[in-house]
């Protein structure tokens, strides 16, 4: 019996885990490498082009397509150069109506509470959506997208944008930001 | 016979999840789908402080080593992959009893701040403390196609005779995104 119980926990932990790796979301480097591979690249660039100060983020761009009731975890990944240790500050803006693809409207900021940014402090998710990031280093940062079940926004392709702003830059601070852009549609997707 | 009971038992179990995986039940539940498009966003500016020090009434301040002018002083660097439009927003200047407000002209404990537009050959691009305003759009993803820039800083034309005197600060945002 005993053994029995081993196998049948194994076969769950192998299918929860091909499971979950297969229908859920991934994060992949750019041309399906892995982010690491991604960083490494990223990083002999800063060498190259003799710059070494500086940090990066991986996702540029986002497509969401959502259900009322649904919700998943987005991911933004920050690299930081080897010059110093960052903090960052995340937060959800709207996008410039001017830059808009064709079709798309800026998402009203009513919706933003759709989307809740949390910080990694090296252990655990916190609430706060601050996220320091040692020098060499990246970091995946979450955002959750949770959708109403009652939501009367649908069927209307939106933009957003996710902004990485870092904290300890002075006068000058620099900001980075992932476009999203987000359709709620009624068939399950 | 208990030996086959166990199989068999295993065998059953293996059916129903590998059901599970051909036939998700997220399928068909309300669910969020998200796409990455995996590039990278980064740049940088050379030049991070501007010291003003004491100034005047109606005073032009360049953003350069010595306050004069020098278009050049700063440069910002696409270090990404994708191509990048780069805005930029300034803050209220606080500090003391009174806080300097932006304007298009300079008043009553109010300045203006612009950056300098090559296309213009002139500073033209205001750096207002209410929105982003493009300062370069579609800067190339080389890494050593840099965009050269500063700023003129207009002071204010009368500060209120209560002020302090204390010392005042602001920060400028250069926020990047991906060209599109």
């Amino acid at each position: 019996m005993k053994k029995t119980l081993i196998l049948i926990a194994i076969m769950l932990a192998v299918t929860a885990g091909v499971y979950f790796g297969i229908g859920h979301f991934r994060t992949e480097g750019p041309e399906g490498l892995t982010v690491a591979q991604a960083y490494h690249i990223w990083a002999s660039k800063q060498v190259a082009a003799g710059n070494l100060g500086g940090f990066g983020i991986l996702e540029s761009e986002q497509d969401l397509i959502a259900n009322p009731g649904g919700a998943k975890i987005g991911t933004i990944t920050i690299f930081n150069t080897r010059d110093k240790d960052r903090t960052f500050w995340i937060s959800i803006e709207q996008a410039n109506p001017d830059k808009l693809p064709t079709g798309y409207e800026c998402l009203p900021t009513k919706y933003f509470n759709w989307f809740t940014p949390s910080g990694w402090d090296g252990s655990r998710v916190t609430a706060e959506p601050k996220v320091v990031v040692k020098a060499g280093e990246y970091r995946h940062v979450s955002i959750l997208v949770a959708i109403p079940t009652n939501t009367d926004y649908l069927n209307q392709p939106a933009e957003l944008r996710v902004r990485v702003t870092e904290l300890s830059g002075g006068f000058q601070i620099t900001a980075l930001e992932s476009r999203w852009y987000i359709v709620v549609v009624e068939t399950p997707v | 016979m208990r030996k086959i009971r166990r199989l068999g038992l295993s065998l059953v179990l293996a059916v129903v999840l590998l059901m599970t995986l051909a036939f998700p039940v997220g399928a068909t539940n309300p669910t969020v789908s998200i796409t990455v498009t995996a590039q990278v966003v980064s740049i940088t500016n050379s030049q991070a402080n501007w010291a003003m020090g004491n100034i005047d009434v109606s005073a032009t301040v360049y953003f350069s080593a010595n306050n004069l002018e020098d278009i050049d002083y700063s440069l910002i660097t696409n270090t990404g992959s994708v191509n990048a439009d780069v805005e930029i927003q300034g803050t209220i200047i606080e500090g003391g009893s009174y806080d300097w407000t932006w304007d298009t002209t300079p008043g009553t404990e109010k300045f203006s701040l612009y950056a300098y537009n090559v296309t213009a050959a002139d500073y033209t691009i205001p750096v207002k403390t209410s929105s982003f305003v493009d300062i370069v759009v579609n800067l190339p993803a080389t890494g050593s196609d840099t965009y050269a820039w500063s700023m003129k800083f207009l002071g204010p034309t009368a500060f209120n005779v209560a002020d302090d005197g204390l010392p005042k600060s602001s920060t400028i945002t250069l926020v990047a995104s991906k060209h599109t």
